[in-house]
């Protein structure tokens, strides 16, 4: 795009002219970076498998009840039995590495079926996705809220504030997330055409959904 | 499937190796930016940074509805005003790094421009200045500085101009080697 006020090629060339790396900084950057991956895949999908299995061990255990509107739920909390269908971990121990990727904060926050299908909720700071629990393991979609929370926090609106909700109705998954420290509980609920995410005292603003795609699709 | 796309794909599947070439070609691009919005050097190394851990941890939401750079460009954009806020909460006033900046540009007439550039670039607003670096360093155009910024494309258009208007009267301002630059090319 041309532009009739540009600068002139000598204070552009000195604008792009950033003094060298040191590329032993560099290599500690990247190193850093890639840092945020779990240290190997076999590892993730250790981590994967012994948090499926807790998640199994609580629910057989006879589930968990949330207390409504709690501000100390523990993150990626695994779902409740009020569930439309029983959640589950996955299901399909080759998927563990698709879902949890390598990425350290990764994990599962159970399973629901929806017309025959099993979907395996995935859970990562500020990210929730939806996958098909069995292989092709193919992610449905996601819901990215991480905005939200920070828009809240930006916004001194405290994470207790809020209307009371009832969420008696089904809801498929809660779980805390944080933004700058502060605890944000969330809650997955089934629509008629997919879920939705909202936070656990604002059951009026919808943070994004999911259409799940009916039979056939 | 380009190269590009083929790489962001293994990286997003978890492929440690894909991340750490993503990381590298993109590496430049990202200091860069963090380098010419934040000014000061050591802020702007913590702000290259963080801008790649967060593209590391963003990389699984990339849905390739824009260009993989636009989409870096827009976490660097964001880590360096995230940096430079943080620098305001600690109250470091920016005119530390103009003079670091300024003290030691007399080398040769190379660095006496870069830095000249430099401390000119920091006396520029933020607003205008990030519309800069995203136009003139980053190459991208005004569509896409819009969306990343979340303003209108008059908007960019009119903080590219006031901050063009403004980069070039303070190098005009300056004495030294700068003066002689902006002389020899016309003096924009």
């Amino acid at each position: 795009m041309s532009e009739d006020n540009e600068l002139s090629p000598e204070v552009e060339a000195a604008l792009r002219d950033i003094p060298a790396v040191d590329p032993a900084l560099r290599d500690q950057h990247i190193a850093a970076a890639l840092g945020e991956l779990t240290p190997s895949a076999s590892s993730g999908r250790l981590k994967f498998l012994v948090a499926a299995a807790a998640a199994l061990v609580v629910l057989v255990a006879g589930g968990i009840t949330v207390s409504r509107n709690s501000n100390d739920t523990p993150p990626a909390l695994a779902a409740d039995t009020t569930a439309v269908s029983v959640p589950k971990a996955s299901s399909d121990p080759s998927c563990a590495e698709e879902f949890s990727g390598l990425w350290s904060d990764s994990g599962s926050l159970g399973a629901f079926t929806y017309l025959g299908v099993t979907y395996e909720m995935i859970q990562r700071t500020g990210v929730l996705s939806l996958y098909l629990s069995k292989e092709p393991c193919t992610k449905i979609g996601e819901i990215q809220y991480e905005g939200a929370m920070e828009m809240r926090d930006k916004a001194d609106d405290s994470p207790q504030v809020g209307a009371e909700c009832d969420w008696s109705d089904s809801p498929l998954a809660r779980f805390t997330d944080r933004a700058n420290g502060n605890p944000y509980s969330l809650v997955l609920t089934r629509t008629d055409s997919g879920v939705s995410l909202f936070f656990m005292n604002r059951c009026t603003e919808t943070l994004g959904s999911i259409a799940l795609p009916a039979v056939g699709d | 499937m380009t190269t590009d796309a083929l790489l962001v794909k293994r990286a997003q599947r978890g492929d440690r190796n894909a991340v750490d070439e993503l990381l590298r070609a993109n590496y430049d691009i990202v200091r860069a930016v963090c380098h010419r919005i934040v000014i000061n050097t050591s802020d702007a190394e913590d702000a290259t940074q963080i801008a790649l851990m967060a593209i590391v941890r963003a990389l699984p939401s990339f849905d390739g509805r824009a260009k993989f750079s636009t989409w870096v460009y827009r976490i660097a954009t964001n880590a360096a005003l995230d940096e430079l806020r943080r620098i305001r909460r600690r109250d470091i006033p920016n005119d530390d790094a103009k003079f670091e900046n300024i003290s030691v540009g007399d080398a040769t007439n190379t660095i006496d421009a870069q830095m000249d550039v430099s401390a000119a670039l920091a006396q520029v607003p933020e607003e205008f200045r990030v519309v800069l670096v995203l136009r003139h360093i980053a190459d991208l155009e005004y569509e896409e500085i819009a969306v990343i910024l979340d303003v209108p494309v008059g908007t960019v258009r009119s903080r590219l101009s006031r901050g063009r208007a403004q980069l070039t009267a303070l190098l005009g301002n300056q004495d030294g080697s700068t003066q002689r630059q902006n002389n020899d090319t016309g003096g924009q």
